[in-house]
């Protein structure tokens, strides 16, 4: 993406195959970048009321009766418990999987080079109307008070239900036209992918069922949530982000990628013990002890595929560094790769019974949060589209997106790195101090407010560059669009 | 079988194994637990909840006091909760019983409450004489969090209602200190939701012993 040549995608087939994906992808990048901003906001009014209590309580001031119903409402809805799930969950389904879907899609046609013919395209576009529908309706609920309490399965039962219908039209899509490939050898990206495309209904499915129908009780629900944010986390996410990488790295640097074996068992072990590490956040909890040791050793394990996954991106990158340094769309994924390995490393360290001790509830959990859903996750997701945007509009992207590209990355990059220094000093002095028990609790947070600060800084910094990013994935579909309208008219 | 057959096999395997692992197995250990009867007393352990308080707990899940608020009590080598006299043992399966959601949270910005139904020293500061949560306190807590000193707790007014005085109702209007009460005339009432909160709230008592967690002396 430097001024002369944009990301070297070609080679891989048909350029009409990109082109007829144009109408559902752009609908699904504009959606998840949208709903990216919409949590980033939520998270600031939420993150701004641990300072600042009674930020939005305006009940008390207002009077009039209309004016005074939609104050009230807003303090019931953004009220810093509500705030904190629907950040969560608008973070998750709205731009995160959301964002994953479309790349999954695209790289689906990209491993498969089958087309979606215009019927199946419009299957497609009404499963996204659905699934942001879903988002929105899970957020009202979320607002409205009926929110589940399971963090990151927030969503009422109903806005659940409408996201899984939505998403079995686009899995069962994807699942076709990989059912359809002649070859008989899969790539290591499509290791990953198709094992995301089922592991996340099988995931979620159960997780419904428990959770929503009632059918158990007491520490179970806890368990079942525990597993369920342990797979989507690894198995569902970090698996599509993976996939990602692995197809995106070797195809701009002009590489083959080697190291398959390695790759092989490294998507083994990941497989396997990444479906076993969700309990692991349940250290120190009511549970029989063999369960959470058994996850912790699982999320201590998932070390080795970690490193031998950010190895296998690393490598290539370092050496084409030239390259790297000119193509901002690698300065994204690279940020991935090696956080994904920090993120394994943090998540490892906090399943330690000794370090769980100290740091588990506190600040610092947010900077591991952080992390995995910004400097992992996110910062995968922006070089993607950043990639895949071009390939959708046949055309580069627009000098001013490129540049805003640049600028949206050192913001983003630089805020992270903020906002998990804020929390891992707030959370590291309040963790001790609520851990010696002579020491108020209430001290405990006053020993965190100098690095609260720093993370509020942080988050500035990265609601800044989400900005820049909606603003530049709508400024090229809506160029697009444009064009193509013109090309309409002309011919 | 081609590479994909393979592949599928493996990704459902993997699947497979964590659920029965760590859903399946488990079911039949903590989901089927029973209560036990204390000997002495000849109570049952853990109590059982009110109509009222299990509806609390939805408030409580609802309104996402987990994410400032936990309801677990790590042993004494997993943590300072005991030392803190948030409860007197490890909380373990068996005292969600018969909780649909067992609010266990996430973050501690606010103090363990798996005891929070039982008196003891003042839970933010630790020390002072013990005293009982009751639900006069509770609900000044959530109506007008900043008439309580150094309370960052978040207001949930929109809990209460604000009326004209109708008939002699003070049993169930909120008294309000100094400088934080109502208009002349005027009276605060808790919601349903809210008298369910604090009836939730106050029940909150696992300091019974339990065989595989017995309280040291």
């Amino acid at each position: 993406m430097n001024g002369s040549k944009d990301v070297q995608l070609e080679g891989y087939g048909d350029e009409n195959l990109d082109r007829s994906l144009q109408g559902p992808l752009s609908l699904l990048f504009v959606c998840s970048a949208l709903w990216l901003v919409v949590s980033s906001l939520l998270g600031a009014v939420a993150f701004w009321q641990l300072k600042f209590p009674g930020l939005i309580d305006f009940k008390a001031g207002i009077q009039t009766p209309y004016v005074g119903w939609f104050f009230d409402f807003i303090h019931q809805a953004l009220n810093y418990g509500r705030a904190v799930a629907a950040t969560k969950s608008v973070m998750i389904y709205g731009w995160l999987l959301q964002g994953f879907l479309g790349v999954a899609i695209w790289l689906t046609g990209r491993l498969t080079k089958k087309m979606i013919c215009k019927t199946g395209n419009y299957f497609l576009l009404g499963a996204i109307a659905l699934w942001n529908i879903g988002v929105l309706v899970g957020l009202m609920g979320v607002f409205s008070g009926e929110a589940s309490g399971f963090s990151g399965f927030d969503f009422p039962k109903y806005a659940a239900a409408i996201l899984f219908t939505a998403y079995a039209f686009i899995g069962l899509g994807m699942g076709m036209r990989f059912a359809k490939k002649s070859c008989s050898v899969p790539t290591p990206s499509e290791w990953y992918l198709i094992g995301a495309i089922f592991w996340f209904p099988w995931f979620f499915g159960v997780a419904y069922y428990f959770v929503f129908c009632k059918v158990v009780f007491g520490v179970m629900p806890a368990l079942v949530h525990a597993w369920y944010i342990g797979g989507l986390e690894v198995l569902v996410l970090g698996s599509l982000a993976i996939s990602i990488l692995y197809y995106l790295v070797p195809s701009i640097l002009g590489l083959a990628l080697n190291r398959v074996h390695s790759a092989k068992s490294a998507f083994w072990f990941f497989a396997f013990l990444g479906a076993w590490s969700g309990v692991r956040h349940l250290v120190g909890g009511p549970l029989p002890a063999w369960m959470i040791s058994s996850s912790v050793v699982a999320g201590v394990l998932l070390l080795i595929p970690g490193t031998i996954i950010a190895n296998n991106q690393m490598v290539p990158l370092w050496s084409n560094w030239c390259k790297v340094k000119s193509t901002p769309v690698l300065w994204y994924l690279a940020t991935g790769g090696v956080s994904l390995l920090v993120w394994i490393s943090l998540e490892a360290m906090m399943s330690l019974r000794g370090v769980s001790a100290a740091l588990r509830f506190s600040y610092f959990e947010m900077g591991v949060s952080a992390v995995f859903e910004y400097a992992f996750l996110s910062m995968v997701l922006f070089g993607s589209i950043y990639a895949i945007l071009p390939t959708l509009t046949g055309k580069e992207l627009p000098c001013c997106v490129k540049c805003c590209s640049k600028c949206q990355f050192w913001w983003g990059f630089c805020g992270v790195i903020t906002f998990f220094t804020g929390t891992f000093f707030a959370g590291t002095f309040m963790g001790l101090g609520i851990n010696f028990a002579p020491m108020a609790f209430v001290a405990t947070t006053n020993l965190a407010s100098p690095f609260f600060w720093l993370s509020v800084a942080g988050g500035i910094m990265v609601l800044l560059a989400n900005l820049i990013f909606v603003k530049n994935v709508v400024a090229t579909v809506l160029s697009a669009c444009c064009e193509s309208n013109k090309e309409g008219c002309c011919s | 079988m081609n590479g994909y057959g393979r592949l599928f096999v493996g990704i459902l395997f993997a699947f497979v194994f964590s659920w029965a692992a760590l859903i399946l197995v488990p079911l039949n250990q903590v989901g089927n637990l029973m209560p036990l009867e204390d000997q002495t007393s000849g109570d049952l352990n853990p109590p059982a909840l009110s109509g009222l308080a299990k509806r609390g707990s939805q408030v409580y899940a609802a309104n996402g006091c987990a994410s400032c608020h936990t309801q677990q009590v790590r042993s004494e080598s997993g943590g300072s909760d005991i030392a803190r006299q948030w409860g007197a043992r490890q909380t373990v399966a068996r005292d969600y019983l018969y909780h649909s959601n067992p609010n266990l949270g996430s973050m501690r910005l606010g103090p363990d409450l798996a005891n929070l139904g039982v008196e003891r020293p003042d839970l933010n500061v630790n020390a002072g004489p013990k005293k009982k949560y009751d639900a006069a306190g509770l609900h000044q807590l959530f109506y007008a969090p900043r008439s309580i000193k150094g309370s960052s707790h978040p207001s949930y007014s929109f809990l209460y209602e604000k009326r004209e005085i109708k008939g002699a109702n003070a049993e169930v209007s909120l008294i309000l200190p100094v400088g934080f009460e109502t208009e002349e005339g005027k009276e605060v009432v808790p919601s349903e939701d809210a008298k369910a909160l604090v009836a939730y709230l106050l029940s909150l008592n696992r300091m019974y012993a339990l065989p595989e967690a017995p309280v040291k002396p």
